[in-house]
């Protein structure tokens, strides 16, 4: 048995750049891996390897986080080590780097976990160490079934899934927009809050809350839409091929009026009734007469303008074909019906969820701002609100640019 | 105001109502645009003698753009570029006034280097035209600067790191270039002090002296009026002149000698072909109007000024500034903005000026040391410069000039040359 367990240990050891899959941050890891591994009083699955798959498998996030200890003193309860942590106790201790999550799902400061009628935690959805990026498909009957019947969740789950196909689609839109190398910054900007308010939506367990806040979030959709649609690159390239055909109209007018006024002059030189003329031409001798010579003026008379002009309206004439084959390629490419595993966009920064938590905070600030100046008949509070949402716009833009 | 005969002075005799009592408009407008004719294109290279008629257009609307643009910009080094982000997101026709103001701005210098190229190529910096060369060169000096500062308006890090290399390489400049520096910056570093002195010469001092540089540039144009051809030459009617010499006093070529007549009543003027430049002053002097134009070909030289000439500056006028719109509609990705603003501890890889201070960014880079790099610089612009001084005199035609042909479009193919592998 001795025998089998200084083995095993080798086995380990030897393997860990494996487990490790070529992240050498183990080395950096407690020992804890070394023995729960292979642990037989873990249970199964093991909790090494379900972390190994999780999202906070990372070189920031370690076994001590949540179980406590030291790395080098990993089992000794007087170096903190708590073990398995308290359930009553989850809450709190996922909300030490998800406050926001935390704070929108117990409705309660994050840490007063516990104190609310129902005894889901973090970990009933999203699992203890095989912690992956939460989508729709969590909300089903094995997993809601245990407490309540699925007819009071099937509701909320569809609400969520028209929400989440509706922002898939300003997405792809907004995409399309940047793809024309059009501005999207503001509409990001949007969007971000928008992604930020579906994934609290997801933690709001109070029925009569989620719907207020489901309906209220449809409604700015719905003004996020509008904005998407009046950015189209449609009507930016239909106005760009409107000015430069006018351009190009009022070039080829001015040739064609030359080309006319000048049979007239010509005329009139030939009869004799030039303009006044002050700086003389001098007709070399032997050439020839003046109605001929006029005549090869006119032959003479460049075609550039009119080749430009016919360069100008093929140009105009591609890009009208592009732009309405663009957009029927669009419109047949068809936003995902089916629910997709993500809730949130590929967000792989690991302080992205910071910044949609602020932009979220300040999209609030600012709606308050305006019921607050809906209600004031003070001009300069009005005007002040107006300053401050200023501020707060660019503060936001400043957020999101900087990531 | 006697309402007698109705003779040209009477027509134009301020009747024509409140504007004209005071401003006497309508004979300015005869006077010097309906009964005035000038040289006319012939052929199709001739519509590079518009590109100052065009360039004159694209600074209009530059003004125009930038003064909108102005209104919701902000020259702060923490706002400077969220507004320009919000111009561009939230204003209406924000985008296009801002892609519009930034391709035409490099569509003007373009404008500006053809114009001189093509002033060059057909001698119209000589004789009576100096001044007009001069103030030109330094319109273009002065629209670069005004690219160059407005250049880092943006405050993103290609703005930012390309104003930090441009405001370096002037240390090089022998005793001041310390001091010249640390002017530009308004410290030791680039920041946000630099960032208003360059709003503040972009917007107000920079514009004001192009202004008054135009204005003379104009006056001096319209006094001595478009050059004629190469090709052309003047000829004098020897039976109309009365040998008062004032053709002889005003030719800056020596191209009029007064000769004796045979029976040595009185002398008579005559052109020395080889020398005649064509610029047009003797035809202006003579009081019988004596002197004309003549070309090879059997083409009429001339054309009214209205409506035939306005028309073909117009043609061009209208055709650049269709350009001008389909490149901010279409292709305003060209611009290459970086959506990055400036961060003074991030050194992006690749830094590279605008495209028209490529070819001097590389002389810096080929030559030895940055200081002999400045020095060919400003050698190749003291001699455009004093082109006048170095090329006098002699004929305009490109055919008998193969050296100077040859040396001005050596100069041009190092300039793209040097431009394009600037750019790589």
């Amino acid at each position: 048995m001795r025998a089998a367990r200084i083995i095993a240990l080798i086995a380990l050891v030897l393997s860990i750049p494996f487990i490790a899959s070529a992240q050498n941050f183990f080395i950096e890891q407690d020992m804890c891996v070394l023995c729960h591994l292979l642990g037989e009083n873990l249970g199964a699955p093991n909790p090494v390897i379900g972390w190994n798959r999780s999202v906070h498998f990372r070189p920031d996030s370690t076994c001590t986080d949540c179980h406590g200890g030291n790395k080098y003193f990993y089992s000794q309860i007087e170096r903190g080590h708590i073990g398995l942590p308290d359930p009553a106790g989850v809450i709190a201790q996922c909300a030490k780097c998800h406050s926001r999550e935390a704070a929108s799902f117990s409705n309660r400061p994050p840490g007063e976990a516990g104190k609310f009628n129902c005894t889901v935690t973090c970990i009933s959805c999203h699992d203890h160490h095989r912690v992956e990026k939460a989508g729709l498909e969590i909300i089903n009957q094995a997993r809601c079934g245990k407490c309540h019947a699925f007819d009071l969740v099937e509701p909320h789950k569809n609400a969520l899934a028209d929400l989440q196909e509706r922002i898939l689609s300003i997405q792809q839109r907004i995409g399309g927009i940047e793809d024309a190398h059009l501005p999207v910054e503001s509409l990001e900007m949007e969007l971000a809050v928008a992604w930020s308010g579906f994934a609290d939506l997801f933690h709001e367990k109070r029925s009569g809350e989620f719907r207020e806040t489901a309906t209220l979030q449809a409604e700015s959709l719905k003004d996020l839409e509008d904005r998407v649609k009046e950015a189209s690159p449609r009507k930016w390239n239909l106005s760009g091929l409107m000015v430069v055909g006018f351009f190009v109209t009022v070039t080829l007018f001015l040739i064609g009026y030359q080309s006319v006024a000048g049979s007239i002059e010509s005329g009139k030189e030939d009869t004799g009734m030039a303009q006044d003329n002050k700086i003389k031409t001098h007709q070399p001798s032997g050439g020839t007469s003046t109605s001929e010579a006029a005549k090869r003026g006119r032959r003479r008379r460049s075609p550039w303008g009119i080749r430009l002009a016919l360069l100008f309206a093929t140009i105009a004439l591609v890009l009208a074909i592009q732009g309405r084959f663009a957009s029927t390629h669009r419109a047949v490419k068809s936003v995902n019906k089916t629910v997709t595993r993500t809730v949130v966009p590929d967000l792989k920064k690991a302080n992205e969820r910071a910044m949609l938590n602020s932009l979220y905070e300040l999209k609030r600030i600012s709606v308050s701002l305006d019921e607050i100046r809906e209600t004031s008949t003070n001009e300069e509070i009005k005007s002040r609100i107006d300053q401050l949402k200023m501020d707060i716009d660019e503060l936001a833009v400043k957020i999101l640019v900087h990531e | 105001m006697t309402g007698s005969s109705k003779d040209n002075n009477d027509r134009y005799s301020g009747n024509g109502g409140w504007f004209d009592r005071h401003f006497q408009w309508r004979r300015f407008l005869h006077d010097e645009v309906t009964s005035k004719s000038t040289i006319k294109h012939r052929s199709h290279w001739d519509y590079l003698r518009y590109s100052g008629t065009v360039a004159l257009a694209l600074v209009i609307i530059q003004a125009i753009t930038g003064l909108l643009l102005l209104l919701y910009y902000t020259p702060d080094a923490e706002m400077a570029f969220g507004s320009l982000t919000m111009i561009r997101n939230d204003i209406p026709f924000g985008m296009l006034f801002s892609n519009i103001h930034s391709i035409n701005s490099n569509l003007l210098i373009l404008t500006l280097f053809v114009h001189m190229f093509w002033i060059m190529i057909i001698s119209a910096h000589r004789g009576p035209r100096e001044p007009q060369w001069y103030g030109g060169v330094i319109l273009l000096l002065l629209m670069l600067l005004t690219g160059f500062s407005g250049y880092l308006l943006p405050w993103s890090q290609q703005s930012f790191w390309a104003c930090v290399i441009g405001t370096e390489s002037v240390k090089t400049i022998p005793l001041l270039g310390d001091s010249i520096a640390s002017l530009l910056r308004g410290g030791d570093s680039v920041n946000g002090v630099t960032l208003h002195r360059f709003f503040a010469f972009h917007v107000t001092f920079l514009p004001a002296c192009i202004s008054i540089m135009l204005w003379i540039h104009l006056k001096r144009v319209w006094k001595t009026g478009v050059i004629a051809p190469p090709d052309a030459r003047t000829r004098i009617d020897t039976d109309c002149c009365t040998g008062c010499r004032k053709c002889e006093r005003v030719c800056s070529f020596d191209a009029v000698k007064m000769t004796a007549i045979d029976n040595d009543e009185g002398r008579i003027a005559r052109i020395d072909m080889d020398v005649c430049n064509a610029c047009r002053a003797c035809i202006e002097v003579c009081p019988n109007q004596c002197i004309s134009l003549e070309t090879d070909y059997d083409d009429h030289l001339t054309e009214p000024i209205f409506p035939d000439n306005i028309i073909n500056r117009l043609k061009a006028v209208s055709a650049t500034i269709g350009l001008m719109f389909f490149s901010s509609f279409f292709l305003h990705w060209i611009l290459m903005r970086s959506k990055v603003p400036a961060d003074p501890m991030i050194t992006p890889d690749k830094i590279k000026p605008e495209w028209y201070f490529l070819a001097s960014y590389q002389v810096l880079k080929e030559l030895p040391s940055e200081r002999l790099g400045l020095l060919a610089i400003l050698a190749v612009v003291l001699l455009v410069f004093f082109l006048p001084v170095i090329d006098r005199s002699g004929p305009r035609r490109l055919k008998r000039r193969p050296l100077y042909l040859f040396l001005v479009g050596s100069g041009i193919a190092a300039f793209i040359y040097l431009s394009i592998k600037g750019l790589f």
